[in-house]
């Protein structure tokens, strides 16, 4: 069984615990990543704002320090220009020991140098210049002017010029170390030069200072004097040998702090920039230090200032997947114990469908979506109790039914002959018939019986199907046997079904029939058909369809006259009847069996034996249905005979007509005579004089036989047997013996003449022959012409 | 069965046309009652169309003809074929009718 498939409990777990958590987690997901991404680029714009200040922060740190050395400085050469004597020159012992004096209370202090103008001190050449200055622990003395001209130097001359303290650009002291002086003019009482003051900073220990300020692994710092000339670097060939301006030209690109960086650096500006370089984002921090006219500047990788950003997204990331984890395995166990009253509704809906509609549903206390569904699938429970047993009921009446019908089928096929061969003992003649229904009770028969060395047969075929054709079918067989006891002749039995059904035919059904009565002695058939399909004579000479009149289906018209035929059956010909089930029985495409088929089939069995003829014949149709199930009841007989017959000179012709003892029906008579008067080869006044003689004892019966008011039946039959007419009236009235009327004497007068008897008188003169016979409650009236000339 | 009347002072003319068999000679019997009310003159009983009679067509003649006969007045049967005159030969009334060709 598929559903088992549809409701197992893997598949809806799969689905839907799978499509939540799977939503859950995406929608979930989707609102962390963006969550993240807006916080992550708050979050980093914060971060650089930190690093910003940071390295802000130690940049200031690095001025101050510089400041701070810049100032002790300062301040002590203000000092010692101060003390200085305005109104004499000191002695050079004494400016010596002053020198001596100051670098012992300074120790920061490099070296410090008094350098005079010439006229100050003319006994020494090239102007007195002191120099004291450190050389590990002790001082080293040096006579400047013996070295160098200082009057041109920088230091010197610039600090002449402007007049006023200042510090120098950095420079090689005579010792090669690098130095950057402060230089105090000196001037006597009355405001003339004397010299210069020179108080030397050795870089050297500046840079291993602020060397250390160190913010970031790979920043770095550097100090550049205010030609922007490098006097720290952690490069120590750039100091004093490159500028930022000749670094930027050396890079060709690689190192590019904006040109306007440069200038803003020279105007003394503070400032921040970001370049690349190497591909490498730098943030570039600059600020100046007044004064000395010099510029610090802090270099620092962003991505290190970015590296703990990095890290916080990291964790984060990791947070998420953990969270979104944690998630799932909860949405996973909250669906599952959602869906747990599923599983039992899913069971139960399973056990409903194997029909035990009182399972009792797993109880919902929340009034939620299950609550609605155990509501709806209790109401179906109640309505599928209701229906089945509505349904139960109704089989059982059905079944009832079936029962019935079934015995009703059984009836039926108790009805026809079913022992076969039903006469062993004769050799004249087999016999073999079959009925396949369709349906349980249907509507076709056949049957036959010998008597008086004549075999009866028949094979009908009732209109319509089920019980009302049966019913039809069964009073069509009772009838037929009740008739045929007493008539000798096919068409008399057609006549007489065929009034008494007509009569009682409520529901406008009819019967097709086929009835005949084969003379075992002759193979003489004797046969009439009402609208049946035309047998089959077999036999040696092939396949042909025997003639029949169409005539109408039993059972219609009251007063239909029925047409008699006959034929001859060699020995060994067989007639084969069938009904209409035989040739419509249909395949599965709906084809039918058809008459070709069935011509084809009749002539491979031509010669054999009837049983042989219909076991092929049903062989073949179940060969074409192929399973399909057929609409129509399917019946053949087939008879074949085996006498000696003989066949007659002259061709015997039979037609019969049924009455009531109504004049009005005598007009019907008229056709009835004409017929037969014309088969036989009657002339048109002797064909008058038949009627003339048929009407009168037609209406003699009809005026005596009944009694007045009461409805009575005239049956007419009439032979012709090559030699004589024969006409026979059969009623069922009062005995009435016309033959016993006296006649009357025509040569009576007018006076005399009586106004009856001339009836008899004329059947009398126009026939040869009136004979009356009373037998078994009939008055039989037989009237004969003879119509061979007799001499 | 047809019947048409041609009536005059001194005779009443009477066509025949179709068959007179015993269900048309009881439809007919009521007209030939009225017939027979002018029995004291002169009938003729024209037959040109008239091509079968049966008995009870034969009473209806002869119950006119007694009828005329006890009235005075009398009865002429005019062109009947050959099969009626066969028929009025066997039964005598060839005899008691006057016959008009």
């Amino acid at each position: 069984m598929d559903w088992r498939k549809y409701i197992n409990r893997i598949d809806i777990r799969r689905s839907l615990t799978r499509k939540i958590c799977f939503w859950t987690l995406l929608i979930a997901a989707a609102i962390f990543a963006m969550v993240f991404g807006v916080g992550a680029w708050f979050a980093t714009q914060k971060m650089l704002k930190e690093g910003h200040q940071k390295a802000n922060l130690e940049l200031d740190k690095s001025i101050l320090y510089i400041e701070k050395e810049l100032d002790l400085i300062e301040a002590s050469a203000q000092n010692v220009a101060f003390q200085f004597p305005k109104d004499y020159l000191p002695s050079k012992e004494i400016i010596v020991y002053m020198c001596r004096r100051y670098l012992e209370c300074n120790p920061n202090v490099q070296g410090i140098a008094f350098a005079f103008e010439p006229e100050c001190y003319p006994d020494v050449k090239g102007g007195y210049s002191p120099y004291l200055m450190r050389s590990g622990d002790s001082l080293r003395y040096t006579m400047l002017s013996e070295k160098y001209n200082y009057y041109d130097r920088e230091w010197y001359a610039e600090t002449k010029r402007q007049a006023k303290p200042r510090w120098s650009n950095p420079f090689h002291e005579v010792h090669g170390s690098v130095i950057c002086s402060y230089c105090v003019p000196l001037y006597n009482a009355q405001g003339k030069l004397l010299g210069v003051l020179a108080v030397d900073m050795g870089l050297k220990g500046l840079t291993e200072k602020i060397e250390k300020i160190r913010p970031y692994p790979s920043s770095q710092l550097t100090v550049m004097d205010r030609n922007l000339v490098f006097i720290v670097h952690p490069n120590r060939d750039y100091i004093l040998r490159e500028s930022a301006m000749s670094l930027v030209e050396k890079s060709k690109g690689m190192y590019v702090p904006n040109e306007s960086v440069m200038v803003k650096m020279k105007h003394k500006e503070r400032g921040f920039d970001s370049f690349y370089y190497k591909d490498r984002e730098k943030y570039l921090y600059y600020s100046p230090i007044h004064q000395s006219e010099w510029t610090v500047a802090l270099e620092c990788d962003a991505d290190e200032i970015k590296a703990d950003m990095k890290t916080i997204k990291g964790e984060m990331w990791f947070n998420t997947a953990i969270g979104l984890l944690i998630m799932l395995i909860v949405i996973g166990l909250l669906m599952r114990s959602l869906l747990r009253p599923l599983w039992r509704f899913s069971a139960a809906a399973k056990k409903i469908a194997l029909g035990n509609f009182d399972v009792s549903l797993p109880e919902v206390k929340d009034r939620n979506e299950l609550w609605h569904l155990r509501r709806s699938m209790n109401y179906m429970q109640e309505h599928l109790k209701q229906y089945v047993g509505e349904l139960t009921h109704t089989m059982e009446e059905k079944g009832k039914i079936e029962s019935e019908l079934r015995i009703a089928h059984g009836i039926q096929m108790a009805m026809l002959p079913k022992i076969f061969p039903p006469y062993p003992e004769r050799t004249d003649m087999h016999i073999y018939g079959t009925l396949i229904s369709a349906k349980d009770v249907g509507g076709d028969l056949y049957d036959f019986f010998i008597r008086d060395e004549k075999l009866f047969f028949c094979i009908g075929d009732v209109s319509g199907k089920g019980i009302p054709a049966s019913l039809v079918m069964a009073v069509t067989r009772s009838l037929l046997r009740m008739v045929a006891a007493k008539e000798d002749h096919a068409v008399g039995i057609v006549q007489a079904l065929n009034e008494s059904m007509a009569d009682m035919n409520s529901e406008n059904m009819f019967v097709t029939m086929f009835v005949g009565v084969l003379n075992l002695k002759t193979g003489e058939v004797e046969y009439c058909n009402a609208g049946h399909n035309a047998p089959y004579i077999l036999g040696a000479e092939g396949v042909r369809p025997l003639e029949v009149e169409p005539n109408l289906p039993v059972a219609i018209e009251p007063n239909m006259t029925y047409r008699s035929q006959h034929t001859y059956l060699k020995k060994g010909e067989s007639i084969f009847l069938y009904t209409d089930g035989l040739t419509e029985a249909e395949n599965k495409a709906h084809e039918l069996f058809g008459e070709e088929r069935l011509k084809q089939e009749l002539e491979r069995v031509k010669e054999t034996l009837p049983d042989e003829q219909l076991k092929s014949l049903l062989d073949s149709v179940h060969r074409h249905a192929d399973g399909a199930e057929q609409s129509d009841d399917l019946t053949m007989l087939s008879i074949q005979y085996l006498g000696e017959g003989q066949k007659p000179s002259h061709e015997v012709v039979r037609h019969a007509l049924t009455l009531s003892n109504n004049i009005r029906q005598v007009p019907l008579l008229g056709t009835f005579v004409d017929d037969i008067a014309r088969e036989a080869g009657v002339s048109e006044e002797g064909t008058t004089q038949l009627n003339l003689a048929m009407e009168e004892a037609v209406v003699n019966v009809m005026n005596y036989a009944y009694p007045e008011g009461v409805v009575g039946k005239i049956n007419l039959t009439a032979l012709y047997d090559g030699n004589d007419l024969t006409f026979c009236i059969v009623d069922h009235g009062k005995p009435f013996d016309p033959t016993q009327a006296e006649d009357i004497d025509t040569t009576k007068p007018l006076e005399e003449r009586g106004i009856g008897g001339l009836g008899i008188f004329l059947v009398r003169q126009l026939m040869d022959e009136l004979t009356y016979e009373r037998k078994n409650g009939e008055n039989r009236l037989t009237l004969v012409k003879h119509l061979t000339s007799k001499g | 069965m047809t019947i048409e009347f041609k009536e005059s002072e001194k005779e009443l003319y009477v066509g025949l046309t179709g068959r007179l068999d015993t269900a048309a000679a009881a439809e007919v019997s009521g007209e030939f009652e009225r017939i027979a009310k002018s029995a004291d003159r002169t009938i003729v009983l024209d037959c040109t169309n008239l091509e079968y009679i049966s008995s009870s067509g034969l009473r209806l003649f002869l119950t006119l003809r007694k009828e005329a006969s006890a009235k005075g007045g009398k009865v002429i049967v005019r062109k009947i074929n050959d099969s009626i005159r066969n028929v009025f030969t066997m039964t005598g009334f060839y005899s008691l009718f006057e016959m008009e060709d």
